[in-house]
């Protein structure tokens, strides 16, 4: 096996009015799917298992596998299995491809450099898909997608990613700002890793010059430090080493900068599909300040949430009463707005990026909350901690039900269960991307 | 006459639209009560799409791929995106709306709600600003919402409706139109606030004209 992507089954499909070829491997599991792009070809991972291929969709594939995509199809999913999608081109047919069964994807049977070419892979899908989340700064988006450059790099992509130069180059100018004291002194060696691989995947020798400068600043490089780090070893104890605030500290600091709050008069709904919930667990606290006046508060995230909304809805009906932005006050996101006391009873508010979005329905607000439960559960995984995963499919398990998805609901539930990490533990796991320890679920989990 | 956006609607009423709707829920082994939600998401795409003047070659086959391509929007995490143009640096040119003294009649034959929920649905990059205002406004005009202590309110010379205005700015982070706490208004702060005022008049009368079925003639 020499292809990119694990060895299995696909049904393809040719659809004459769109011109696409679709590839469908498996359903998406309760956690939903992790997206690459490759020129034009989309490559969508299981996010519970991202050994596992979803979904692989040829754009325009006549066009398309004319030239360098047929090349990039054949080292993703093996030659026999490209020359028998190719054949579909054209057709109305449907057709099975790749291996008659579908035995074990990875493990002992393959050679060490198989597995470790397929997992890089799933790690690069995993990082650029993260990368791409809402909530991440910008220094912390340039890490994981340099990161996954860098992995590209090695798997000869270079050539099948579109403006490689310059992604490459707007990346690195964004490290650029980094400084150390942004970064756990636990995860610089990480950091420091990335820096110099970046530095190896930039054309502009100059700026991979600066880059290298800059790593410096983050200490002297320690190989040992950082396989610790790589190695996974248990957060909370590295974090609690390296002098994280313990939560009475942080509780403190909260308390200070505390506005004047007048009771509410009512309970206060958030909305799940708020994007601080969806890329990190995370709720606002929402305080009467005045005989009309709401401020949402969002510790800590003034950066995350830049450019981000504030909403209120009247309960009953939908009605929107407030969008408002949100705006830093000190580290926090802060958002006031009015809201007339007759409304008062029944009100929702949701956070969103863009005002004018329409509110989804109660359906499909608890399966992108149950997909993000999802997506947080895989990445503790990844972290190795794995009673608070458990705890996240348990939770995935509840919002799929709500979204009237009962077979992702017993899905995740299975994967809470003790026999998931004994499975897993015959098999071989994605490593963590450097986002699962630096970004927005990253500092939730630290609280 | 149908733009793009109405075909789309009307393929996927047609049989081979509620199949194609069935083939991408089945695809991801979605509930098929999320059809109604995969319909609205097209269509909004495809709204946007004539919004920004762009033509759809194929009908089926936009609506086929769009399809698809937004129920794996529904396995993924969101996205991303650059923050909307925050209005600084950008004021528009002067339009001058004049309030009058019809203004509170006009405000007691509103359907409010209704006013909300088109101010709720206008989308676009820029102007959000001047939407969260008017929503600000609409609180404090027609409900009566007293604004918090640090909202600026006008003083002297000024009816009710310019402080309903100027708590819309100030709570829709609108601060370039006020002076720093302690200093008086300049020239130039009172006419970037007159515009910004008049901004968010253009969005109330936008949306009270498409309440009374009159055609926005833009």
């Amino acid at each position: 096996m020499a292809e990119l992507l694990s060895d299995q089954q696909y049904v393809g499909e040719y659809d004459a009015d769109t011109g696409d070829l679709v590839l469908t491997g498996t359903t998406p599991g309760p956690a939903g799917s992790y997206e690459l792009r490759l020129d034009m070809i989309s490559v969508v991972l299981d996010a519970a298992d991202p050994t596992v291929v979803n979904l692989i969709t040829v754009t325009q594939a006549d066009r398309a596998l004319g030239g360098s995509n047929r090349r990039l199809l054949e080292r993703l999913i093996g030659a026999e299995a490209s020359d028998a999608a190719v054949v579909l081109l054209g057709t109305n047919d449907r057709l099975r491809l790749g291996p008659p069964t579908t035995g074990p994807r990875l493990g002992p049977q393959l050679q060490q450099v198989e597995m470790a070419r397929v997992l890089a892979m799933a790690k690069v899908v995993v990082g650029m898909s993260i990368a791409d989340d809402a909530g991440l700064l910008p220094f912390e988006r340039a890490l994981g997608r340099l990161e996954a450059f860098h992995l590209m790099s090695l798997l000869d992509l270079r050539a099948d990613v579109d403006d490689w130069p310059d992604l490459v180059h707007v990346a690195a100018v964004d490290l650029l700002d980094l400084t150390p004291d942004r970064i756990d002194p636990i995860l610089r060696p990480l950091v420091m890793v990335v820096f110099e691989h970046a530095s190896a995947v930039l054309d502009d020798q100059l700026l991979a010059a600066r880059l290298r400068r800059a790593a410096a600043t983050f200490g002297p490089f320690e190989p040992e430090a950082f396989i610790v780090a790589e190695s996974r070893m248990d957060f909370d104890t590295m974090a609690r080493g390296a002098g994280a605030a313990s939560p009475a500290v942080a509780a403190s600091a909260v308390a200070a900068s505390t506005p004047m709050v007048v009771p509410a008069q009512h309970p206060v709904e958030v909305a799940i599909h708020s994007l601080p919930n969806l890329v990190a667990g995370k709720l606002p606290s929402i305080n009467r300040t005045s005989g009309d006046e709401y401020e949402v508060r969002l510790s800590d995230w003034a950066e995350r949430a830049n450019g981000w909304w504030a909403r209120a809805f009247r309960g009953a009906d939908a009605v929107p009463l407030a969008a408002v932005p949100l705006t830093a006050d000190g580290d926090d996101a802060v958002a006031r707005f009015l809201v007339a006391r007759s409304d008062a009873a029944s009100l929702v508010f949701d956070i969103v990026d863009r005002p004018g979005e329409s509110r989804p329905s109660a359906s499909v607000a608890s399966l992108r909350a149950a997909i993000a439960s999802g997506k947080r559960a895989a990445q503790l995984e990844r972290l190795e901690r794995g009673s608070q995963a458990a705890q996240q499919w348990r939770r995935s398990s509840e919002l799929h039900t709500a979204a009237g998805d009962e077979w992702r609901a017993a899905s995740a539930l299975a994967l809470a269960g003790p026999s998931r990490r004994r499975r897993r533990g015959d098999e071989v796991l994605v490593n963590a991307v450097i986002n699962d320890w630096v970004g927005p679920v990253a500092d939730d989990n630290q609280s | 006459m149908l733009t793009d956006a109405d075909r789309v609607a009307l393929w996927l009423v047609s049989s081979d639209g509620m199949l194609a709707i069935a083939r991408a829920l089945e695809q991801l082994r979605l509930p098929a009560s999320f059809d109604t939600d995969l319909v609205g998401m097209v269509v909004h795409a495809a709204d946007r799409m004539v919004a920004r003047g762009d033509a759809i070659e194929s009908i089926p086959g936009w609506t086929k791929r769009t399809l698809r391509l937004r129920a794996i929007d529904l396995m993924k995490s969101p996205r991303g995106r650059p923050a909307l143009v925050r209005p600084e640096d950008v004021d528009s040119p002067s339009v001058t709306y004049t309030d009058g003294s019809g203004t509170a009649e006009l405000l007691a034959a509103m359907d409010l709600d209704e006013i909300r929920r088109l101010i709720g649905r206008m989308s676009g990059d820029t102007g959000a600003w001047s939407r969260s205002a008017s929503l600000t406004y609409l609180s404090v005009a027609l409900d009566g919402c007293f604004p918090g202590v640090s909202c600026p309110a006008p003083i002297g010379g000024a009816d009710e409706f310019d402080a309903a205005h100027w708590a819309g700015l100030h709570y829709a982070d609108q601060r370039q139109c006020f002076a720093p706490f302690g200093e008086s208004d300049d020239n130039t702060i009172r006419q970037r606030r007159k515009r910004r005022i008049d901004d968010v008049r253009k969005v109330l009368v936008e949306a009270y004209r498409s309440t009374q079925g009159e055609v926005d003639d833009g």
